[in-house]
């Protein structure tokens, strides 16, 4: 069988993580493009991880920020995970184990943006009479997912709307 | 193309497949590696071994070098902004509109010899041809083979989901 030709010439030369990361930190905010990268292979994967998520709360959007609460969640410990879901916990997520550690990779921290994602996140996910509590719960937990030794946090945005005003904990 | 005081001294450079290229030293200094080098060693008859470069990039690389020889040497100031440019001059652009696995090795050769502006254009460029496309679409471009198992792919896909949404 004869093998085209295009087989015989494909690319054979390959990048190291290095030049891979430079390439990565220009699509740092091309999140569409990063989420393809992190499934391209496990190198590309573990590469394009920590700039993907070094500040995922940048933006707000309604379709999207509460779901990056969903994947924090599965970084709680199991004790953390417990009390969410004695609190009334609707979904699965206490019995996942995230892949990474993702709390870690967060250097930049945009709270009226999480605020507004962690409140949608708490009414979809709790059968709960009182839910300003188990926000109030799941707010002190990521706090200290975000905020602990190895916190790699460089920025941290607060803009001081009214009705989410949060600066009890800065 | 070289500075008044510079002019005329030159410094042998020798790729890993032993070709010698004899290069004035403002042209060499693009590279942070060679500069160093150079300063170091002084003025020397001794050519320089470059066990990573071969001479068809090194050849590429200095074509580059002395292009850009006039201009000022990179900061490392702004770096988040100048991250987020993606713009690439045309005389650049032509010097990387070559086969892929040429702009790799420009990039390798890049990285290697520290020359940061022509590493960021490299980088750049793939950054581009990145853009937009799929997992499958980009290991067909670069010949990258999927090491996932099928569990894997589908928990990274879920963790990450909500950088999928618009």
């Amino acid at each position: 069988m004869i093998t085209p030709k295009r087989c015989l010439t494909r690319p054979c030369v390959n990048l190291i993580p290095d030049c891979l990361l430079e390439i990565f930190s220009y699509l740092k905010y091309d999140r569409k493009t990063l989420f393809s990268c992190i499934r391209v292979n496990r190198l590309w994967c573990r590469l394009a991880i920590p700039i993907l998520w070094s500040s995922p709360f940048k933006y707000y959007s309604q379709s999207y920020t509460y779901k990056i609460i969903n994947t924090y969640i599965t970084c709680l410990n199991i004790q953390d995970k417990v009390i969410l879901k004695n609190l009334g916990l609707k979904n699965c997520l206490i019995n996942m184990k995230s892949l990474f550690y993702y709390p870690r990779f967060l250097e930049s921290f945009v709270i009226d943006n999480y605020t507004l994602g962690l409140k949608k996140w708490v009414k979809e996910n709790f059968q709960n009479e009182n839910l300003l509590r188990a926000q109030q719960i799941v707010d002190n937990m990521m706090m200290d997912l975000i905020f602990n030794d190895n916190c790699s946090l460089k920025k941290f945005k607060y803009v001081n709307y009214i009705e989410i005003s949060r600066i009890d904990f800065l | 193309m070289t500075s008044e005081s510079s002019e005329g001294k030159k410094v042998t450079l020798k790729s890993c497949d032993d070709v010698e290229f004899k290069v004035e030293i403002p042209v060499a200094s693009r590279s942070i590696l060679l500069k160093n080098m150079i300063e170091d060693v002084g003025e020397t008859d001794q050519s320089i071994p470059l066990p990573n470069v071969n001479e068809k990039v090194l050849k590429k690389v200095l074509e580059w070098c002395q292009h850009h020889v006039n201009d000022p040497q990179p900061t490392n100031d702004d770096d988040d902004s100048r991250r987020r440019n993606t713009e690439i001059d045309d005389w650049d652009q032509r010097f990387l509109n070559v086969e892929q696995d040429m702009l790799f090795e420009i990039i390798l050769a890049a990285n290697y010899l520290d020359i940061k502006p022509l590493l960021d254009i490299g980088c750049k460029t793939v950054a581009n041809m990145i853009k937009g496309k799929s997992p499958e679409e980009i290991r067909n471009t670069f010949n990258i083979v999927n090491d996932f198992t099928p569990e894997e792919e589908e928990q990274i896909r879920k963790e990450n989901e909500w950088a999928e949404d618009r």
